[in-house]
């Protein structure tokens, strides 16, 4: 989403001046330069008081335990204060951050590995942002729209790094710590966060900033807590009481300031493990909190009245800066997704492997060639059994199958012999399990399953053998909103598409002429009689 | 008592066969779309004889897993709401690949269709699109007030419409005619009171379509290649039409002047008056050819594309 004629100016100056004006006042990424003052023109007594809350890496079952003990605090406006997560995903259960997502936190991205560094290039952050993107919303039932920010690991970036993030869409990155120096000069008249048209705008200890404009970034800093001399940046020590008066008093001056966010960033493993840190955590905010001005927010939150500012009045009134809640998928109804390599739960889909950066995007797909056999077992009294059965001719054991039969009128009650399984809406569901089992090449029983019913209850079986593989993208084109400008939209099944253009169809006639990352739709401006398009999806 | 109940699962979606093997090689990191396209048409005034080399997208595709007469139930749910606007099946694969059939009602996982199949379609791979119609065709394309179009129909009918502007097509008794269907391949032709750019964009074909040829009547057959000509030949005209049967193409200026005139000889196909070979004639990428015949048949029109070409 690049508004071009915010960058580049037209010949006439009038001209010019009026389009580039117009563009900062309609176009969604329009630039907020590094300042001290509150952005829209507010005084620091009219702009709220934000305080952020933020924790990297896995959410586990610790993890939410522990956040349970600070959350329970509310905003002016009666809404749960909200944290941010920057979730990376080896060890995350996902379900539990659809519980958090749905508590009125914000989820943002952290990388899949949490290996990436200051030297790494950009497909490699490409993929890493963008696979731990779609994992969090594929298994966490998260809308991708909604997680929109990022943090590096170790805090490590590079000017790929921006790059990744500006072609993946998202809206703000928040890596860089910032302490009194280059734009802050002191801590209660700390910068507010910038866009990045025209850099980073903060002293950097690692790494660089983005090599060109990118009006529609922003960079929240990594505010610093000051202790004299002393810097806090990400999990700040000391005894409770020493931080309780730490927290107060970077409080105070930037409140009596000039209100830029106060922000605490955390690794909750550690951190919040000791009592006296969230005791004195809670005091805080529960002191914080008697001033009707402040609020806790995700940094997103942030990120939004940034880009349309308001007074504490205001927001009291118009619900900007309050969390976002609804109820959560119940606990009975996650899937438990078991391999040879981790296991977590998810909500809604049911996962092929555990992610990683080759798999994020492999789904069930349905597979022809495989014959799935019932015979009738043995029958007492209202139960019977089924033995369900295998056969293909394959060249290689099937592997990350799941098996789905209508069963009809019967009801499946019970099973054994291997494979985990799920019976819900007359149909039963087969997956591999713990074990991982492979299929191999010709007839096989897979397992047993009790019925209750009479043979007859199962009617006709149908169903659908199913392997993982990535699915063939579908693109659809209609025209669009400009003159000669066609829309082209496709699903997302890959981090990275390549668009290719042809006038022929011929296969030799193919060409790249554009790279996408993370989107589903472009605009294309045909410029032959007849021009073709199509998408390769690159995993 | 039947003791044991044998199915066998999606034995011939060859397409999704070929998407999930590559996978498991392991070697596979790329999956490509069909090709979509817009192919440009600049119609002079006058009368142009005009078909549309796209078809729209499929919005559902499945294997069917039993048919009940005019109900087909497919072996896995996913239909989409198809309200709104007229829809058909189009047949993938098996012996009759290609035919299309609208659908007058549909649920999750059925459809009930306004024929029967030309026969079993059993097991077969499917897919859902919509039907183009005047309205998504024609509704918004460069078209003035007293432009018309004229669709022929299987009884020696002729169907003619009026354009609006700011309202669209109406029949002959002011009646809306924005939904009325153009069949896949069906030509029209299209009167304008000038110069016209048109364009058309959709889906490339890449399964053959089946198009019935009435007899007695006027049949306008477009090629649904929006990339190359296609010969007489290349649509199978004639080894399908009967002796005599006869194709007609105009020249593309307006005039509905005759650029070719043949008839179909049996064994040496279409022929013209002066004894010269048409079956190479070719058929341009939105033009069509007029047949007319004395027997019903059905002629297929092969795909535009396919990811071997």
């Amino acid at each position: 989403m690049k508004c071009e004629a915010c960058i580049f100016p037209c010949r006439r100056l009038a001209a010019w001046f009026l389009v580039w004006l117009g563009c900062l006042i309609t176009c969604a990424g329009a630039t907020v330069p590094v300042s001290t003052s509150p952005p829209g023109g507010l005084t620091p007594e009219q702009t709220p008081q934000m305080i952020l809350i933020t924790f990297d890496d896995a959410v586990n079952a610790s993890i939410f335990a522990d956040i349970q003990k600070i959350a329970g605090h509310q905003n002016p406006d009666g809404s749960p204060v909200a944290f941010t997560f920057y979730v990376s995903t080896n060890w995350t259960d996902y379900y539990l951050v659809h519980q958090l997502h749905a508590a009125g936190h914000e989820i943002a991205a952290h990388t899949i590995t949490h290996s990436t560094g200051d030297s790494t290039p950009f497909a490699t952050w490409i993929r890493e942002i963008e696979l731990c993107r779609e994992a969090i919303s594929h298994y966490s039932g998260i809308p991708i729209a909604d997680i929109r920010g990022f943090r590096a690991p170790y805090l490590r970036h590079n000017a790929a790094m921006f790059e990744a993030l500006n072609e993946l869409g998202f809206d703000y990155d928040c890596t860089i710590p910032e302490g009194p120096g280059l734009n802050s000069p002191d801590g209660a008249n700390y910068i507010w966060p910038y866009t990045l048209h025209d850099g980073v705008q903060q002293l950097m200890w690692s790494g660089d900033g983005p090599s060109t404009s990118m009006p529609n970034l922003f960079e929240v800093p990594m505010w610093n807590l000051l202790d004299g001399t002393l810097r806090h940046n990400m999990d700040p020590g000391g005894s409770g009481e020493y931080l309780l008066q730490l927290f107060k008093d970077n409080f105070t001056q930037r409140y009596e300031g000039n209100r830029a966010p106060w922000g605490l960033w955390l690794h909750a493993t550690n951190w919040l493990s000791d009592q006296e840190r969230i005791d004195a955590l809670n005091a805080f905010l529960e002191w914080a909190l008697e001033h009707d001005d402040v609020w806790v927010v995700g940094v997103g939150t942030l990120v939004d009245w940034m880009r349309n500012p308001v007074s504490a009045e205001t927001a009291a009134q118009n619900g900007i800066l309050g969390s976002q809640t609804y109820v959560a998928v119940p606990e009975s109804e996650t899937i438990f997704n078991s391999f040879s390599n981790g296991s977590f739960r998810s909500v809604n889909n049911t996962a092929m492997a555990y992610p990683n950066l080759s798999n994020v995007f492999l789904r069930p797909v349905a597979v022809s060639g495989v014959e799935v056999d019932w015979a009738l077992g043995t029958q007492w009294g209202a139960s019977f059994q089924v033995n369900i059965r295998t056969n293909h001719s394959l060249t290689e054991p099937l592997t990350g199958w799941t098996i789905q039969l209508d069963v009809g009128d019967a009801e499946v009650t019970s099973a054994w012999g291997g494979p985990d399984w799920s019976f819900e809406d007359g149909v039963l569901t087969i997956v591999p399990g713990w074990a991982g089992a492979a299929i191999p090449p010709g007839e096989n029983v897979l397992m047993t399953v009790g019925i209750t019913g009479t043979p007859e209850d199962l009617g006709t079986p149908t169903g659908t053998f199913m392997t993982s593989g990535f699915v063939p993208p579908k693109m659809t084109i209609e025209p669009g909103s400009g003159p000669n400008a066609f829309q082209l939209k496709w699903n997302r099944v890959a981090p990275i598409y390549e668009l290719e253009r042809s006038t022929t169809l011929a296969e030799e006639d193919w060409e790249v002429v554009e790279t996408y990352y993370g989107r589903e739709e472009a605009t294309v401006l045909p410029d032959a009689p007849a021009v073709f398009y199509r998408l390769r999806a690159v995993q | 008592m039947n003791t044991f109940q044998h199915f066998r699962i999606l034995a011939s979606a060859s397409a999704i066969l070929s998407a999930v093997l590559l996978p498991l090689s392991a070697s596979a990191t790329t999956v490509t779309t069909d090709p979509v396209g817009v192919v440009s048409k600049t119609v002079p005034t006058g009368i142009t004889v005009l078909s549309v080399p796209f078809l729209n997208a499929v919005v559902f595709q499945g294997v069917i897993a039993s048919e009940d007469g005019l109900q087909l139930s497919f072996s896995t749910s996913g239909i989409p709401d198809l309200s709104g606007e007229p829809y058909f099946v189009h047949v993938f694969t098996g012996d009759y690949a290609g035919e299309t059939i609208t659908i007058v009602s549909a649920t999750s996982n059925s459809v009930t269709l306004e024929h029967l199949p030309a026969g079993s379609i059993n097991g077969e791979t499917v897919g859902i699109r919509a039907h183009h119609t005047l309205g998504s065709l024609l509704g918004s394309n460069n078209l003035q007030t007293d432009d018309g179009v004229s669709l022929y129909g299987s009884n020696n009918s002729v169907r003619s419409y009026f354009y609006f502007e700011g309202f669209g097509w109406f029949d002959a008794a002011l009646e809306d005619a924005n939904d009325v269907i153009v069949f896949p391949g069906e030509g029209m032709a299209l009167s304008v009171t000038g110069s016209r750019e048109l364009s058309f964009s959709g889906q490339v074909l890449t399964v053959p379509v089946a198009f019935p040829i009435y007899p007695n009547s006027i049949n306008i057959m477009g090629t649904v290649n929006p990339a190359i000509g296609v010969s007489l030949e290349g649509l199978g005209l004639p080894s399908v039409l009967p002796q005599d049967a006869s194709a007609t193409a105009y020249a593309d200026d307006g005039s509905l002047t005759a650029d070719m005139v043949a008839f179909n000889y049996t064994d040496f196909g279409f022929y013209d008056d002066n004894f010269v070979d048409r079956n190479g004639y070719e058929i341009f990428s939105t033009g069509a050819v007029v047949i007319r015949s004395t027997r019903l048949d059905v002629a297929v029109i092969p795909p535009a594309y396919s990811s071997e070409d």
